[in-house]
């Protein structure tokens, strides 16, 4: 017989643990040091309220009724909880921050998530705060790592310009999602003399530095307004002046989840994932979904991946087995906190037994009568 | 320079992307022969250049390296993606291995009319048979086949097959013909997502090269 973790889980042990503890820690420091402050929320939430928040297909969540007979679900990101809190328990009239430290499930997996979200600032102070946070969340974890900018607004301006249905417009989306340079080009072949059919071909090239806002503007060829080329190069040029280097990059073409974020999007990569450890973004539409309108801006990291980067701690070897006489019970503690992590008290009661461990463990004999 | 790693298709697709690097300047020896080893160098004649180490994969695998990140690049058939549908960049068609996923019965059957039961489908591709479906709210009712898909209808088995099509004597030859054209197939140069942003200028370079020597 097989006692597996149910699929999409897993068991972490020991220097996995210290791993996600370290990870944790260094999210947490700077997440405290800039003014966000933790939130636990439950595992569950109605699905009903799930519906009115960031859209997730149906097929991705875990329901399950819950005693009453209505519907709960994992929750499957942090970003509807937080908005369900702050509509309904936080005066969100002037800025509040929220980080957490909780698992999501999502699409049949259990993730670690480490993230934070801004609520009721809009604007460029509020994006760069939380962008940099970003960046120097990758920078205090993984070391090597990218995080690349864009705009919700570019992409959905030339869209909207083209006047065509919903349907071609995902299709679109998907096609420079993928960067999928060729079927663009096919698919956007009746719109050739549509003023943003150049821009829009070209979307899945526009990454890198300052010169693809250049470009895009150029491409734009007046066809949608500039201010979200503008603000993104002023964003960019905060970042380059705060420090960030050639780390922090522009990727126009940067157009996941355009359902739902409503201005910049942002992802981060380190060396050794093939995934995004880092999404986020500014969504102003959420909680006013949930009854009470709150700009709002942030990112979830995924903790277990940015662990995966450091180095495999090496396990602290036990070097003192400490055998209890019965009336030294209290000298022993003592003796083991004064060494932490290099004793274990014997479970025997015979010094034989308790020096048979120790050879096992290759540890010495500490006898305390 | 550390090489950039690449998986390529095994078979089908092995020789035309082998002359495609060729073609750009790479040194293709160690993959014209490969004999045990799993892992080729592939250098460029340029020293210059990044070099590119490649690996011969069934084509979910090249899928599985790339999304994994394992392999910064991979080649692989519309086909494979297609049905797999996993999170990479698809940069480049590079035009070979061109054939199309089609919808075959016998001539007398008509798919199209409502029918009280799901249409049976044979194919060895569920995830596109069922997509294609789907897109249209007819209900299907897929039958997993692994060797000759075109046996479905002949048997009874199904009532259509959903199949790759390269010329259509096989279809011919068994008394079927294609009902719809589902998509076009060939090779496309797949990039990992975060390898993309890691890597850009020398991914960019390789890119280049190779539509350049398409």
């Amino acid at each position: 017989m097989l006692y597996t973790t149910p699929s999409g889980t897993r068991d972490l042990l020991f220097s996995d643990c210290v791993r996600r503890r370290e990870t944790e820690t260094r999210l947490s420091r700077i997440f405290d040091a800039r003014g966000y402050r933790e939130i636990v929320t439950p595992v569950t939430e109605y699905y009903d309220v799930l519906l009115r928040g960031f859209p997730v297909p149906q097929s991705e969540l875990f329901i399950f009724p819950e005693r009453s007979g209505k519907l709960v679900a994992l929750r499957p990101d942090m970003t509807t909880p937080i908005a369900r809190v702050a509509a309904t328990k936080v005066d969100c009239t002037i800025p509040r921050r929220f980080c957490y430290l909780q698992d999501v499930f999502r699409a049949g997996t259990q993730v670690r998530q480490a993230g934070v979200e801004l609520l009721g600032a809009t604007g460029i102070r509020a994006d760069t705060e939380v962008i940099a946070l970003a960046a120097e969340s990758l920078a205090a974890t993984a070391g090597s790592y990218r995080l690349e900018i864009g705009h919700a607004g570019f992409f959905r301006s030339l869209v909207e310009s083209l006047h065509a249905g919903d349907a071609f417009a995902e299709e679109l989306r998907s096609l420079v999602n993928r960067k999928n340079f060729a079927s663009l080009q096919d698919v956007l072949a009746d719109y050739r003399e549509s003023p943003a059919y150049a821009a829009l071909c070209r979307l899945p090239q526009l990454f890198g530095g300052e010169e693809v806002l250049n470009e895009a503007l150029t491409l734009a060829n007046d066809c949608v307004g500039t201010d979200e080329i503008d603000y993104l190069r002023r964003i960019f040029r905060e970042l380059q002046a705060a420090g960030f280097g050639p780390n922090v990059m522009l990727d126009l073409g940067l157009v996941h989840h355009m359902d739902y974020y409503t201005g910049v999007v942002f992802r981060g990569y380190v060396s050794g994932a093939g995934a995004p450890v880092l999404q986020g973004g500014r969504y102003d539409g959420l909680a006013g979904l949930l009854g009470r309108s709150t700009p709002a801006t942030g990112f979830a990291a995924d903790v277990d991946a940015l662990a995966e980067t450091f180095p495999a701690p090496r396990e602290t070897p036990v070097e003192y087995v400490v055998h209890v006489g019965s009336t030294a019970l209290r000298r022993a503690m003592d003796y083991c906190d004064s060494r932490p992590g290099a004793c274990v008290c014997s479970p025997y009661e015979t010094t034989d037994e308790s020096r048979a461990l120790a050879d096992k463990l290759g540890a010495r004999l500490i006898v305390i009568e | 320079m550390e090489p950039l790693k690449i998986a390529l298709t095994k078979g089908r697709l092995e020789q035309k992307s082998v002359e495609l690097f060729e073609k750009a300047g790479y040194d293709v020896s160690a993959l014209r022969d490969p004999g045990r080893k799993l892992l080729l160098d592939v250098p460029h004649t340029d020293p210059s250049v990044v070099p590119l180490s490649a690996v011969l994969a069934k084509a979910p695998d090249v899928i599985t390296y790339v999304e994994r990140g394992v392999c910064e690049l991979g080649i692989v058939g519309k086909d494979t993606i297609m049905e797999l549908g996993k999170s990479f960049y698809e940069v480049l068609d590079l035009g070979f291995g061109k054939c199309r996923f089609a919808l075959a019965a016998r001539p007398e059957t008509d798919l199209d009319a409502p029918s009280y039961r799901p249409r049976v489908i044979g194919t060895k591709y569920p995830g596109v048979t069922r997509a294609y479906f789907n897109k249209r709210d007819i209900e299907v009712d897929i039958v997993k086949i692994e060797g000759s898909v075109e046996l479905a209808p002949l048997l009874g088995l199904a009532d259509g097959i959903v199949d790759i099509v390269e010329t259509g004597s096989t279809l011919r030859e068994n008394g079927l013909v294609i009902k719809t054209e589902i998509a076009p197939v060939s090779a496309r140069l797949i990039v990992n997502l975060a390898g993309m942003k890691m890597r850009k200028s020398e991914i960019l370079d390789f890119i280049n090269r190779t539509q350049a020597a398409l």
